[in-house]
């Protein structure tokens, strides 16, 4: 046994029914190493994961961690084997202290008797682990619900933190996160590098992987494609060969060129909040067009796509489809009208997860397949096939449950459901965000090839790089209003520092 | 091997499947039944079996689609008794000529059994329409509405029952049944019609997959266009259509209608509904899982009665089978983690 290994993972496998998520994965970590993940939706970084901390159970393989044996059944144990896993979905209680999540199930108390909590301590003691991760001035008393995503994420760091932790695990960590706050993440992950914790790092975005990595390690459907050392000479492509086991062309389609400037089919006009969440708003969408939406976290974007199709309430605000108004907005009235969001939060607002993917995808769908209100089975299927088809959802299994699919391939449930409705004006809130290179691209070329039926694309997404590479246009928002517009140059090119600039409230 | 992992993909759908598990588990149940007992195989003792049955099974198939929305309805055994009573006094109150009452007459019968129906729609609309104006849980809702509605039983009847002459047709049908097949009781054949009505819209329309999404996450559900609010209404409507069709075999069965006719059918259609294999938590719904659940449920307490087991204990073993099977399944899908 190799004594350097901080962690050793041995031919581990696993199979959920009908798909070998893990296939003898063999797995190492060394202290003070950044090891990253990368892999397709479905390959199994999540799963493996979940191995390590107790969520799954693996049917056969071991886990060493210094070069003992561990023996992992549940996430206590996982805990005290010294490995802290900040997941995707955080594990917080809303009502309780900052100090008091922290500090969960081995609360301070006072005197000898453990009845009486001893807050002071707790705050104490909370405060100066987030003030070590680089937590400016933090106040752990307060509510847990009271702090932002990225504040969350900090809170399950100095939790793992708190536990002594000596492997840390980060599940796509920048999903939720503006460009400020990756930065800030990245400061703290490097940080906890120079300490000699050893780091997991699960990410789609191979830019961070490229900064952050000492050596990646890729899988495709269960199995290590390969490891590699992270020296300077590493690219993207590389790691996208490793991932799809072949080259991408190209990370974005050539636009074509389908605006009709002369057309707006879509307008809004005067859109305020009462809150002052979103002030006067004003936009014209064109056909076959699509207008981006930057913007920092917490810009008001979301909001501002709620308020349109009636699912955030507004003081003022009119909108305008094919030059008809919409006097009472809701998705109901909407989507009969030929106007279709799809949600930011796929968990919460994109998908029925008890239900299989089939039925999602059904759902805004029947009228294609059924008659007088009674579903054709047969037609249904097809339907269903199809669609599943153009987006690769994976495993290729209408039947399952939408709950059991991994992050992306939920997220291109939701797609398809939304692509096979053929509306006039389609939302997209963040539609790539946690989805691999391959589907990425997917997406966009379907986005492109929607906008050449005439169909027009609001594209709300964080990504710079990505609304930058599909968009005809590109619309900054700033602590809720529209500060600046962007077209491109003359060399086809947007300027990103101008973007970065208003994006920020810099434009004068 | 081939053969060997088909043989047990098929003991997994079994196990995986509600209906079939209920359907072994009666089929086990009834041949110990008829081993233990000579008086389970006769022939009164299952048409007993059929009438005590038939009225729950049919109630609890409206329970069926408020669970799958995610909802409850406590008021359906209420729904069932102004029913009951405001048809009886149909049947009574209004004559053709010559004295011959309503209720003697087919075309007066088929009436008042639309009426039946009619008042149970109203009253699932009632349901429907105060918990998406409120916008209160429907708990709360239906727990209002059910005393509201015994409270108006009460006034109606005084306490009394409206009871029917015997001559009417309902109580021909309550009471006959068809000769040429062994005295089936006519009561036997309104729960095959229920069930498949009930599982068709359930399983086959566009209504029933809406109800069952809504169910499942009803933001989703509104942003994928589904018009919440009506389908809701529509839910306690469709709920209260089958009160009102289980009123009219209650009416036939107690020659009466009453403020107590149902009992405690509201919490029983529950426990089948969840026996059945229809989560609380909405998302999914079986129709014909119901009437195997309610069926096992009253099978059991039968057994118990036959093997002249204390009969207060009955109650008792219906709320064991209940957390029994439910806590099976909860079981069996932990260990696949
Ligand atoms: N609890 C579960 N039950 C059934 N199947 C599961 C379960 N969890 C994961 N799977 C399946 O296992 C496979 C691997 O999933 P996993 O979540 O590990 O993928 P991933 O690599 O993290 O993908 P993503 O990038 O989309 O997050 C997928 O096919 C998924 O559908
Ligand atoms: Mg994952």
């Amino acid at each position: 046994m190799d004594n350097n290994m901080l962690l050793e993972v041995k031919d581990l496998s696993k199979a959920f029914p009908g798909v070998q998520a893990l296939d003898h994965v063999s797995f190492d970590l060394k202290a003070g190493e950044i090891h990253c993940l990368i892999g397709e939706n479905g390959a199994g970084k999540s799963t493996l994961i979940k191995c390590l901390g107790g969520v799954n159970i693996p049917e056969e393989g071991d886990i060493f961690i210094n070069g003992e044996k561990a023996v992992i059944n549940d996430p206590l144990e996982s805990v005290q084997e010294g490995i802290g896993i900040i997941y995707q979905e955080f594990n917080l209680v809303p009502g309780l202290s900052v100090a008091e999540n922290i500090y969960l199930a081995r609360e301070d108390t006072k005197g000898s008797k453990g009845v009486v909590l001893d807050r002071k301590t707790m705050y104490e003691k909370a405060n100066a682990i987030l003030t070590d991760i680089g937590f400016r001035n933090p106040d752990s008393s307060v509510m847990m619900w009271t702090y932002r995503t990225s504040q969350q994420q900090m809170v399950e760091i100095g939790k793992a933190l708190s536990h002594d932790s000596k492997i840390m695990v980060f599940d796509e960590p920048t999903a939720v996160l503006t460009e400020r706050e990756t930065r800030n993440l990245f400061d703290v992950i490097k940080k906890l590098r120079e300490r000699g914790i050893g780091i997991i790092y699960i990410s789609h975005r191979l830019d961070e992987v490229l900064e952050l990595a000492d050596r990646v390690t890729a899988l495709k459907d269960g199995k290590v494609t390969g490891t590699v050392v992270n020296d300077g000479n590493l690219n993207k492509d590389d790691l996208v060969a490793m991932m799809i086991g072949r080259k991408l062309e190209a990370y974005y389609p050539e636009r074509y060129d389908t605006v009709e400037p002369d057309t707006v089919v879509f307008e809004v006009k005067n859109l305020s909040s009462p809150t002052g969440v979103f002030k006067n708003i004003n936009f014209q969408l064109h056909k076959g067009e699509i207008l981006g939406f930057s913007g920092l976290v917490g810009a008001g974007r979301t909001e501002t796509m709620k308020a349109i199709i009636g699912e955030f309430p507004y003081s003022s605000g009119e909108f305008y489809l094919n030059g008809e108004q919409m006097t009472n907005p809701s998705p109901f009235n909407w989507i009969n009208k030929g106007l279709a969001m799809l949600p930011e939060d796929r968990k919460a607002e994109g998908l029925v997860l008890g239900m299989s993917v089939a039925q999602n995808i059904s759902l805004p769908n029947f009228d294609k397949f059924s008659k007088n209100g009674i579903v054709d089975l047969k037609a249904q299927k097809e339907f269903i096939d199809e669609n599943m088809a153009k987006l690769t959802v994976q495993p290729k299994d209408p039947n399952r449950l939408a709950v059991f699919l991994s992050g992306g391939n939920q997220q291109k449930v939701i797609l398809a459901k939304w692509l096979a409705k053929n509306p006039d004006v389609l939302i997209l809130d963040e539609p790539t965000r946690g989805i691999d290179v391959n589907a990425k691209m997917e997406i966009y070329k379907i986005m492109n090839d929607l906008t050449t039926q005439g169909i027009s694309i609001v594209m709300v997404s964080s990504e710079m790089n990505e609304l930058m590479g599909m968009c005809d246009r590109i619309l900054v928002m700033y602590e809720g209003e529209l500060v600046a517009e962007f077209t491109r140059d003359e060399n086809g090119e947007y300027s990103e520092d101008e973007i970065g600039r208003a994006q920020a409230g810099a434009l004068s | 091997m081939e053969e060997k992992k088909t043989f047990k993909d098929i003991l997994m759908n079994i196990w995986h499947s509600r209906e079939a598990s209920l359907i072994i588990v009666l089929i086990i149940l009834s041949v110990i039944m008829s081993i233990a007992t000579p008086a389970f195989t006769t022939r009164e003792n299952l048409i007993s079996f059929i009438k005590q049955c038939a009225i729950g099974c049919v109630a609890s198939m409206g329970q069926t689609f408020i669970v799958a929305s995610a909802n409850i309805d406590l008021s359906i055994g209420e729904i069932m008794n102004m029913s009951g009573i405001l048809m009886a006094m149909f049947i009574k109150s209004f004559s053709v000529g010559d004295g011959v009452l309503v209720g003697n007459t087919w075309w007066g019968a088929l009436l008042s059994w639309v009426l039946a129906m009619i008042i149970g729609a109203c009253l699932g609309w009632l349901n429907g329409f105060l918990l998406t104006k409120l916008r209160l849980p429907a708990f709360i809702i239906t727990l209002g509405t059910q005393y509201i509605i015994r409270g108006i039983d009460q006034v109606i009847t005084k306490g009394y029952p409206v009871t029917i002459d015997n001559g009417a047709i309902i109580h021909k049908i309550g009471v006959g049944g068809i000769d040429a097949l062994g005295g089936l009781p006519y009561l036997f054949f309104f729960v095959p019609i229920a069930a498949v009505v009930g599982w068709f819209i359930l399983d086959r329309t566009v209504l029933g997959n809406h109800i069952k999404a809504l169910g499942g996450n009803e933001t989703a559900a509104r942003l994928s266009g589904l018009n919440t609010t009506k389908l809701r209404v529509l839910t306690y409507i469709i709920c209260g259509i089958f009160a009102g069709y289980s009123a009219i075999m209650m009416v036939a069965r107690l020659n009466s209608g009453s403020v107590a006719g149902a009992g405690n059918v509201s919490m029983d259609a529950v426990a089948a509904t969840v026996v059945g294999g229809t989560s609380m938590s909405g998302g999914n719904g079986s129709v014909i899982g119901t009437l195997l659940g309610c069926v096992l449920m009253q099978f059991i307490k039968t057994s118990m009665v036959l093997l002249q087991v204390n009969m207060y204990w009955q109650t008792a073993v219906i709320g064991v089978v209940l957390i029994a099977v439910c806590g099976l399944d909860s079981l069996t899908q932990k260990i696949t983690r």
